[in-house]
C-alpha cells in the first residue's frame, strides 16, 4: 500500500534528519490522531516491552534511544514549519493516552498518583482530549512526584502532589499491581527506585538541556517482566546532522 | 525648528533579549549637578519628559555600531541603545562620550569589557597590557590563526582584544585574500581552517566586524568561507543560492539606494543566520546576540524607510486594488506586503501601532477583501497571513471596519463574510488556510479582547453584526451535512472543516451567552450537530460530543430543557452503545459527560437520563458513574416524596427554598448575570439584581405556577407580579410562553411518572425548572427590575 511505503520513506528521511513536507506532517498528524483516538486512558500493553521516560525533544538523542533500544515503527516531526503545522502537532498531544498498564502489573504514568484516583477505573472517566488542567486527576497523573514521606504533600511545582510510600502501597494493593513506573524527574543515573522498589523513575533525556551531564535510561521488560536497564549517553556531536533549512528564494524586503 | 540631527530612539534590552522602544526624543549631553558629571539626556519629543538621564561614567564601555547606533550597559545587565536619525548627531555624541572618557573618537568601543568570574579575571590580568598581536596572515599560518581564535573564545577579555586586533589590522580583508588563494589552489585544508576561523569570528559577537563582513564587497566571500565545513564531505553552495536562486522581486521599484542595499544585506545576513551558520548550541546562541541585533535594527530601519516614502505605499495600494493589475503583479504586491508586515513584528508597540494605522488608512482591509478571494493560492495564503498579523495586533480595527459595512455593503461582500467564505471553501486537503482563518475568527469573536474603554459598544455591536449577518454562513456546511439522519459527506476535507466549525461554535457557547443560545435554538443546532455522532471519523464524533458538553457545562436550565425536549441524549447514548464498551477516547468522553451531570447534581438532566436511558446505562459497571447517577436520582425521588408529605403536613414552603443548595445556586447565577451583562444590554433585557431570597422564592413560585397554567397563555406579555407571593391565581406570567414548552418537555420526560406530575402541580417544587430570567430574554418582552448593585 502506498500509504505504508510513504510512511517508511518519511521515517527514513527523518532519520537522516531531513525535513519532510508540511503536507506530510499534517497527514501524519491525522493518521496519528486516528490511532490515538482508539487508545484507552490506561492503555493495556503486553510484555515484552521497553519503557522510556522524558526525551524533551532531544531528537538526536531519540535516535540514539532507538539505536540502543531497538527501532519502533513510529514517526516524529521536526519543529520548523508554519503556524498551521504547529497547531496540528500540538493537537496530537491532546490525544495521547494518559497512562499504560503492562500485563496488568506495572502501571506507567508520566508523573504519578492523584488523591482523586484510588482505582484505575477512575481514570477511565477522564476526557483527556483537552489542555492539561491546572488541577484535578489528569493534572496530578501528569505532574505528581514521589517523596520520602507519608500521605500527600504540596508539590513545589505548583501542579500535582507529592505522594508518600503509604499512598503507593495502598494504590498498588487496591489495583493488584506490583509497581508504578514514571518519569518526569531528572535522575543523573538515568533511573531511580523509590519505596522499596514499588516506584521507579526512568529518565531518557541524556545530558538534559545539553548541559546537565546526566546519563539516560530505558527499561526493558521481558515476557516474565524481568527488568533490564539500558543506560545511554547523549548522541555524539558528529552524528548530529544539520537539518537543511529551506529559506524562501524570492524576497521583497 | 526641529533639529533632526539629535533625534534619537532610545532602546532598552529586555529579559527576552529583545530591544524595547523607550521612546523618541532629542539627545543632549550636559553637566548634571545631581549626578555630578557630564550626562546623556534624552527628552521625549512628545511631551518633553526626560526619557534618559545617564551619567557618562569613566569606565562604561560605549560601543558605536553601524554609524548611527550607540550601545552600552548601564549597571549589570541593563543594556541601552541610542539609535540616531543622522550619522552627524551620532558622531557628535560619540565625540562627547570619548572626550569624557579621554578616548580617541576613532575607536568603536571606549573600554575593554571586563566581566566574568574571578578565575577569569585573574587569568585575564596576565594578558592585560599590550594589545594582542596576530600571526601574519599567510597560508602557512592558517592553522595557528584558527587555533588562536578558538582559544580566545573562552575569555571575554581575550575575545575583546582579539576583535580589536582583527579590526585594527584589517584582518578580515587579509583573510578573505587567503580565501581567494585557497579556492584557486583548491586547498581543502586551508578552506577548512578558514571555515573554522570565520565561524569563530561570528562568535566574537562584534558589530564592527560584522559591518566589514556584511559589506557588499565582502559578504559573498564570507559566505564562501562558510561553505567549507570540515564535517561535510562536499562544500555547500550557498553563494550560488544567493546569487542565482534567490531573487529580489520589486513589486514596485525602490529608488532609495540606501534602502535597497539594506534590503539585500538583510536578506543575506538572515540567510547566514538561518542557513549558513550551523545550528548554534545553547551556549553559542547567547554569543550570537549581536548578529540578531544587527538583523533586528536593519529590519526596523527598512520598515521606517519604506514608510517614510509616502508615494511608494500609495502607489502600491492603488495598484493592488486596480482591476487592471495582472494577477501575477498583484501576487507580488501582496507578497511584498506580507514581508512588510512580517518585518513590522520587530517594531515596538508604539511604532507598530502607527505602522498598522498607516496600512489601515491606505486601505489594507478593502484590499484584502479582493486578494483573499483570489484563485491564486500564493496570493490567498499571503493575504491570510497579512490578515492574521492585523487581527493579532488589533482586532478592534477589523471589527470597526466590519461594523461600518453593516449599512453600505452586500452581505457577501462584507470582510467578515469573505473570511468565513474563504474558510469554508479552502481547497487545501489539509485545510491549512481554513485553520488559520478559524483562528482569525476566534480572535475577532473573543469578548476578552473587546476593550470596553476603546469603544463601549464594540462587543454588543460586533456580536449583533456577527449573529445577524454571518453566523448562518458559518453554519451552512454543518446544516447541509446533517440534513438527514447520517452525515452526508465523509471525505476528509469535509469532516476536517466541520471539526473547525464545531470548535468555533463551542467557543461561542462558552463566550457568547445570549446570541448563540438564540442561534442554537432557532436552528435546532444541537440536534443537527449530534447527527455527526454517526460519523465514521472518531475525532468529529468527539467534536460533536464536546459541543454538547460545553452546553451542559453551563448548567443553564434553558439548554437543559432543550436537550430534554429534543431527546438529545439519544444520539450520544446510541454512539455509546455502538462503541460497545471499548475503552477508547469516545468511551471516556461520554462517561465524563454523565460524570459531570452527577458531580454537579444537575437534577433535570439526571432525572431525564435515568428515566429514559437507565435501561441501557444502569448495567454498566466498569465505572461507577451510572450507578451513582441512579443513586442520586433515587435519593432525589425520596426527597421529593418526603417534601410532599411534609407539605401535606402543613410545613412552610419557605423552609424548602431556604435550603442552602438553592441559595448557592442563586448566587452563582447572579454572578453569571453580572459577568455577562454586556451581552444583554443591547436587547433591553434587564437583569435580576437582587439576592433577596424572597425574590428568588417568588420566581420559583411563579415558575411553578407557569407550569400550572401552561398552554393557557401562549402570548402572555403582562408584567410579572413579583411583589406578593400569594398572588398565585392572578398571575400574569411572561414566562408562560417558554414554560409552555417546558411544561411539555417535562411532561414528555416524565411520561409514565404519574406521581411526579402530581408533585409539579402542587407547585412545591424546588426541582430546578429553570431560571426564569433567561426566558425573559427569549420571550422578547422584558420586565424591568431595579439593579441593586
Amino acid at each position: 500500500m502506498s500509504d505504508t511505503s510513504d510512511l517508511d520513506r518519511q521515517i527514513e528521511q527523518l532519520k537522516r534528519c531531513e525535513i519532510i513536507k508540511e503536507g506530510e506532517v499534517k497527514a501524519l498528524c491525522a493518521k496519528a490522531r486516528e490511532i490515538l483516538v482508539e487508545e484507552s486512558n490506561v492503555q493495556r500493553v503486553d510484555s515484552p516491552v521497553t519503557v522510556c521516560g522524558d526525551i524533551h525533544g532531544q531528537f538526536y538523542d531519540l535516535k540514539e534511544l532507538f539505536k540502543v533500544g531497538g527501532d519502533v515503527p513510529e514517526t516524529n516531526y521536526l519543529k520548523y514549519g508554519s503556524i498551521t503545522v504547529w497547531r496540528y502537532c500540538t493537537e496530537i498531544f491532546d490525544y495521547l493516552s494518559l497512562s499504560a498498564i503492562i500485563d496488568g502489573k506495572i502501571f506507567c504514568v508520566h508523573g504519578g498518583l492523584s488523591p482523586s484516583i484510588q482505582t484505575l477505573d477512575q481514570i477511565r472517566v477522564i476526557d483527556r482530549k483537552q489542555e492539561v488542567p491546572h488541577d484535578g486527576p489528569m493534572c496530578d497523573l501528569l505532574w505528581s512526584d514521589p517523596e520520602d514521606t507519608q500521605g500527600w504533600g504540596v508539590s513545589p511545582r505548583g501542579a500535582g502532589y507529592l505522594f508518600g510510600s503509604d499512598v503507593v502501597a495502598q494504590f498498588n494493593a487496591a489495583n493488584d499491581i506490583d509497581m508504578i513506573c514514571r518519569a518526569h524527574q531528572l535522575v543523573m543515573e538515568g533511573y531511580k527506585w523509590h519505596f522499596n522498589e514499588t516506584v521507579l523513575t526512568v529518565w531518557s533525556a541524556p545530558n538534559y538541556c545539553y548541559r546537565c551531564g546526566n546519563v539516560a535510561a530505558i527499561l526493558e521488560l521481558n515476557e516474565h517482566l524481568q527488568r533490564d536497564f539500558t543506560i545511554f549517553e547523549a548522541a555524539p556531536q558528529e552524528t548530529r546532522g544539520i537539518p537543511s533549512k529551506k529559506p524562501q528564494a524570492d524576497y521583497f524586503l | 525648528m526641529t533639529d533632526t540631527r539629535r533625534r534619537v530612539k532610545l532602546y532598552a534590552l529586555n529579559a527576552d533579549r529583545q530591544w524595547d522602544d523607550r521612546g523618541t526624543g532629542h539627545v543632549s549631553s550636559s553637566y548634571v549637578d545631581r549626578l555630578k558629571g557630564i550626562s546623556l539626556l534624552v527628552r521625549a519629543e512628545s511631551d518633553g519628559s526626560l526619557l534618559l538621564e545617564s551619567k557618562i561614567q569613566p569606565d562604561t564601555a560605549y560601543q558605536k555600531q553601524q554609524d548611527t547606533l550607540i550601545v552600552w550597559s548601564e549597571g549589570d545587565n541593563f543594556d541601552l541603545a541610542l539609535s540616531f536619525q543622522e550619522k552627524l548627531g551620532c558622531d557628535e555624541i560619540w565625540e562627547k562620550i570619548c572626550q569624557v572618557q579621554g578616548k580617541d573618537p576613532s575607536v568603536e568601543i571606549t573600554q575593554d569589557i571586563v566581566e566574568e568570574s574571578e578565575d577569569e579575571r585573574f587569568d585575564d590580568m596576565s594578558d592585560s597590557g599590550p594589545p594582542m598581536g596576530l600571526p601574519s596572515c599567510e597560508l602557512s599560518r592558517l592553522e595557528d590563526i584558527s587555533e588562536l581564535i578558538s582559544n580566545c573564545l573562552s575569555s571575554p577579555m581575550r575575545k575583546e582584544k582579539l576583535a580589536a586586533a582583527i579590526e585594527s589590522e584589517g584582518y578580515i580583508r587579509k583573510l578573505i585574500n587567503l580565501f581567494h588563494m585557497c579556492e584557486d589552489l583548491e586547498s581543502t585544508e586551508g578552506l577548512h581552517h578558514l571555515y573554522d576561523i570565520f565561524k569563530n569570528i561570528f562568535l566574537l559577537n562584534r558589530n564592527v566586524l560584522f559591518e566589514v563582513m556584511f559589506s557588499d564587497e565582502l559578504i559573498f566571500d564570507v559566505v564562501g568561507c562558510l561553505e567549507y565545513d570540515p564535517a561535510s564531505p562536499t562544500p555547500k553552495r550557498h553563494r550560488e543560492y544567493l546569487r542565482q536562486q534567490a531573487t529580489f522581486r520589486e513589486a514596485i521599484p525602490i529608488k532609495n539606494a540606501e534602502l535597497l542595499s539594506k534590503i539585500h544585506q538583510t536578506f543575506r545576513v538572515q540567510y547566514i543566520q538561518d542557513v549558513v551558520l550551523p545550528t548554534p548550541s545553547v551556549f553559542e546562541e547567547n554569543m550570537l546576540s549581536t548578529l540578531s541585533s544587527f538583523i533586528f535594527f536593519n529590519k526596523v530601519e527598512i520598515v521606517s524607510l519604506v514608510q517614510e516614502d509616502e508615494k511608494f505605499l500609495t502607489e502600491l495600494f492603488t495598484m493592488l486594488t486596480d482591476l487592471n493589475t495582472s494577477d501575477s503583479k498583484r501576487r507580488d504586491l501582496v507578497l511584498f506586503l506580507k514581508e512588510f508586515c512580517n518585518y513590522s513584528q520587530n517594531l515596538q508597540p508604539q511604532a507598530k501601532e502607527s505602522f498598522y494605522k498607516t496600512l489601515t488608512t491606505l486601505g489594507i482591509l478593502p484590499a484584502l477583501e479582493i486578494t483573499l478571494a483570489m484563485d491564486d493560492q500564493k496570493t490567498k495564503t499571503a493575504s491570510i497571513d497579512i490578515l492574521t498579523y492585523i487581527v493579532e495586533f488589533s482586532p478592534s480595527v477589523v471589527r470597526e471596519y466590519t461594523l461600518q459595512q453593516a449599512s453600505n455593503t452586500d452581505e457577501d461582500q462584507m470582510l467578515l463574510n469573505i473570511i468565513i467564505e474563504q474558510m469554508i471553501c479552502d481547497t487545501d486537503p489539509e485545510l491549512g488556510g481554513a485553520v488559520q482563518l478559524m483562528g482569525v475568527l476566534r480572535i475577532l469573536l473573543d469578548p476578552e479582547n473587546m476593550l470596553a474603554s476603546v469603544n463601549k459598544s464594540e462587543k454588543t455591536d460586533f456580536l449583533n453584526f456577527f449573529y445577524k449577518h454571518s453566523v448562518q454562513i458559518l453554519i451552512a456546511p454543518l446544516l447541509e451535512n446533517t440534513a438527514h439522519d447520517k452525515p452526508q459527506k465523509e471525505d476528509y476535507r469535509s469532516v476536517q472543516l466541520l471539526g473547525l466549525i464545531l470548535e468555533l461554535l463551542s467557543f461561542c457557547v462558552e463566550h457568547h451567552t445570549y446570541h448563540i443560545k438564540n442561534c442554537i435554538l432557532n436552528k435546532d443546532l444541537l440536534r443537527r450537530i449530534l447527527v455527526l455522532m454517526k460519523s465514521t471519523h472518531k475525532f468529529l464524533v468527539l467534536c460533536a460530543l464536546r459541543f454538547m458538553r460545553k452546553l451542559i457545562a453551563l448548567k443553564d436550565e434553558f439548554y437543559n430543557r432543550y436537550i430534554i425536549k429534543g431527546n438529545l441524549f439519544a444520539p450520544v447514548v446510541d454512539a455509546f452503545v455502538r462503541n460497545n464498551g471499548r475503552y477508547n477516547l469516545l468511551d471516556s468522553a461520554i462517561i465524563e459527560m454523565f460524570e459531570f451531570i452527577k458531580l454537579e447534581d444537575i437534577k433535570t438532566l439526571c432525572s431525564h437520563v435515568v428515566e429514559n436511558y437507565g435501561k441501557c446505562l444502569d448495567d454498566i459497571c466498569y465505572v461507577q458513574t451510572f450507578k451513582a447517577l441512579k443513586l442520586r436520582y433515587d435519593q432525589h425521588q425520596d426527597k421529593l416524596k418526603d417534601r410532599e408529605r411534609n407539605s401535606l403536613d402543613g410545613q412552610s414552603e419557605m423552609e424548602i427554598i431556604e435550603k442552602g443548595e438553592t441559595r448557592g445556586r442563586w448566587r452563582e447565577e447572579e454572578e453569571m448575570w453580572f459577568n455577562e451583562d454586556d451581552d444583554f444590554d443591547d436587547n433591553d433585557a434587564v437583569l435580576p439584581a437582587t439576592n433577596d431570597i424572597l425574590t428568588k422564592k417568588i420566581d420559583t413560585d411563579l415558575e411553578s405556577i407557569g407550569k400550572i397554567i401552561e398552554k393557557k397563555q401562549p402570548e402572555a406579555n403582562g408584567p410579572k407580579m413579583n411583589n406578593n407571593s400569594s398572588q398565585k391565581t392572578t398571575v400574569l406570567n411572561n414566562n408562560a410562553n417558554a414554560n409552555a414548552t417546558t411544561g411539555q418537555q417535562t411532561g414528555n420526560a416524565l411520561a409514565g411518572s404519574e406521581s411526579k406530575s402530581q408533585l409539579f402541580k402542587r407547585g412545591l417544587v424546588d426541582y430546578e425548572g429553570g431560571d426564569s430570567d433567561e426566558e425573559e430574554e427569549e420571550s422578547g418582552e422584558v420586565n424591568k427590575r431595579p439593579r441593586l448593585s
